[in-house]
């Protein structure tokens, strides 16, 4: 579903490059999630594969980067509406203000697609369903709290029925009743597997539960790459600025104080750490 | 919460088309300033506007906008054109500065104008959801990046004041000087204008970016959610209201 | 919103402050004033008919007064307006350009840099 191969980007007005050398493939289906510190190059790999980069950001590209069968050095993001969706960090910055509802901010991608009505009305009830949002329908957008704002924005993506939805940070600007809200709507997403999802978070409990895999980027580069057990328990992961799960800091804070025995893996997430504890009081 | 003077009420006027209410709003300008003599706008006023805002069960918010807005203009027109008009008959004051005749006349005939600009606009405006004039002008070819604006500014500005009132609160908690001379307050004011500024900029980017993705600008046909039930009576009442509205002209450019 | 009528100049302002941007006037601080001033001049002289005829001449602010000294030194609706219009609008358009470029100068040439055409501002 997405293919990447040496892509080097660098911003107009900037010397590094913002990614480099970076190649990735990830097939249909599969819920990837990408961590790293700030400025590592994730926010422009999530515009890189909407085609944001480098169609409205300009600068320099090199390499390739296939998208749902499209060669994004030639596809323009309105080519890729309906195909590729995205959703970041500020729920507010995403609701259009062209739409005085909830109901018409989910139809708005619909009406530019072209979708004729009666289908509209089903796939717009489908999206509100899914995000948990039926009951605000005739709300305005601007009324909602952050959590629901962001689940609007996903809701207004999912409707379009994109192959990839690609998400940057969505919950950072949200508190933890927020944050659950969204990772609830992710997690249905994650069980149905008809998505490929790309997710790139600093919520390392939710990554480490839904994700199939997770890729870690430094400097523009990508520095490690696989299951979130075997990654998010790398020892490098605080040198790369990401941390860890607290899962895993407890687990290895008890092993280096000789409470359980070495060796044994680390936990990501709670049924593991369940697991793990179990074990060790035993 | 939005900028929109739209008021939601169950009445036969906020049915009717964007398009209907719109040619109406416009007649009501023609007639404010077509109508000859002194009191011809006050005559379509009370018995064109008012009754239609009583059709629209928005007469009241309509008098205390419009009053709102009229007033300063009337006090204006009578201090300048009453006392200033050039060798006009005096009527009654001191000497040099009294009221003339021609000047009061003039400030009469010009505040009904004005109150007819302003009521004509504002009885579209408390009736009509800006999307659904939004949706109308789309559907007659009007390019959706403007329309877009119509909509979006009206419910984005608000957030824009209270941005620019939060990094106003900021300044001050550190000390920053709003009161004092004028060289003080322009100091002042850049720490103020660039953050605001820029920050908007970022936020206008990432809409401009969540716009795109869901297909703003993709060609090809559009469809909408919204329906706007239109009726043939509608269709014809349209065009007596622009016919009137230029055998007013007419009239007038005939009169004058 | 009572300002509806002069949609017309507001539109005019924003095609000449982007036609002088487009012509590189926004580079010097000079070229700015001169911009601002110009653009002062033709908003005054689109809306003095408007407002002497839909609004007799008056804006309903403290600016009324320069219309009160025209209309006593004798001068008519029309010309009073127009001279109310050019005794405040090309020092408030000039103004405006020169914090706009001021902005324009602040902003992170990492930002601007984005932007379709930047050159012609710096």
């Amino acid at each position: 579903m997405i293919t990447i191969e040496h892509l080097t980007y660098t911003y107009p007005a900037t010397n590094r490059p913002a990614l480099e050398d970076l190649s990735l493939h990830i097939p249909a289906g599969q819920f990837c999630a990408v961590v790293g510190a700030n400025g590592a190059g994730k926010s422009t790999l999530c515009y890189a594969l909407t085609g944001f980069v480098p169609h409205f950001y300009r600068g320099r590209i090199e390499g390739r980067l296939h998208v749902a069968g499209h060669d994004i050095a030639v596809t323009p993001p309105s080519a890729l509406v309906g195909l590729v969706g995205l959703v970041f960090a500020n729920p507010f910055n995403q609701i259009t203000g062209a739409c005085y509802t909830v109901r018409e901010e989910v139809a708005f991608g619909l009406e530019n697609l072209g979708v004729p009505p009666a289908e509209m009305e089903q796939r717009v009830a489908r999206a509100l369903a899914l995000t948990g949002l039926t009951d605000l329908a005739d709300r305005s957008p601007f009324a909602l709290s952050g959590g629901q704002q962001q689940r609007l924005a996903l809701a207004a993506v999912l409707a379009m029925q994109p192959r990839v939805l690609v998400l940057d940070e969505p919950t950072s600007q949200l508190d933890p009743v927020g944050t659950r809200e969204v990772f609830t709507v992710l997690g249905a997403l994650a069980a149905q597997h008809d998505t490929t999802v790309v997710l790139v978070s600093h919520a390392l409990e939710w990554v480490a539960t839904y994700a199939d895999r997770v890729i870690v980027l430094m400097a523009g580069r990508l520095v490690a790459d696989g299951p979130p057990s075997t990654v998010l328990t790398r020892p490098e992961l605080e040198s790369w600025g990401v941390g860890a799960t607290r899962y895993t800091q407890a687990a290895r804070r008890a092993q280096a104080q000789g409470l359980v025995p070495s060796g044994r893996p680390l936990p990501v997430t709670l049924p593991q750490a369940v697991a793990f504890w179990s074990c060790a009081s035993s | 919460m939005a900028l929109s003077l739209y008021l939601p009420r169950p009445s036969g006027l906020h049915r009717l088309h964007p398009l209907t209410k719109l040619w109406l709003a416009l007649f009501l300008l023609i007639c404010g300033l077509a109508l000859p003599g002194v009191l011809g706008a006050y005559g379509a006023f009370v018995v064109l506007v008012v009754p239609l805002a009583l059709w629209g069960a928005v007469l009241r918010p309509l008098l205390v906008a419009a009053a709102r807005v009229v007033l300063p203009f009337a006090v204006s027109l009578v201090l300048v054109q009453g006392l200033f008009w050039p060798r006009g008959t005096p009527l009654f004051g001191w000497g040099p500065l009294s009221f003339k005749l021609e000047g009061l006349l003039f400030a009469v005939r010009s505040t009904g104008r004005i109150l007819m600009v302003v009521s004509s606009f504002l009885l579209f405006a408390l009736t009509t959801r800006p999307d659904a004039l939004a949706l109308t002008l789309a559907q007659r070819g009007v390019p959706k990046s403007l329309t877009y604006i119509l909509v979006a500014t009206l419910q984005i500005i608000p957030r824009f004041q209270a941005r620019a009132a939060a990094i106003l609160a900021a300044q001050q908690s550190r000390g920053m000087e709003i009161h004092g001379n004028l060289r003080r307050r322009l100091r002042a004011l850049l720490p103020l204008i660039v953050p605001l500024v820029l920050g908007s900029l970022v936020d206008i980017e990432e809409r401009a970016i969540a716009l795109e993705s869901r297909g703003f600008s993709r060609p090809g046909p559009k469809t909408s959610l919204l329906v706007l039930p239109d009726t043939r009576g509608q269709a014809l009442a349209r065009r007596l209201l622009v016919a009137a509205g230029l055998a007013l002209i007419l009239m007038r450019l005939w009169l004058s | 919103m009572t300002y509806a009528p002069f949609a017309a100049v507001a539109a005019v302002i924003g095609l000449l402050a982007g036609l002088f941007g487009e012509g590189g006037w926004f580079r010097v601080w000079w070229k700015v004033i001169l911009g601002g001033l110009i653009t002062g001049l033709v908003a005054a002289t689109i809306s003095a008919p408007i407002s002497a005829y839909v609004f007799g001449g008056v804006t309903g602010s403290g600016m009324d007064a320069v219309v009160a000294i025209f209309r006593g030194m004798g001068l008519g609706i029309l010309p009073s307006s127009f001279a109310q219009g050019v005794s405040s609008d090309p020092l408030d358009k000039a103004i405006t350009f020169l914090v706009v470029w001021l902005i324009l100068k602040a902003l992170p040439q990492r930002f601007v840099a984005r932007f379709p055409r930047a050159e012609t501002v710096r």
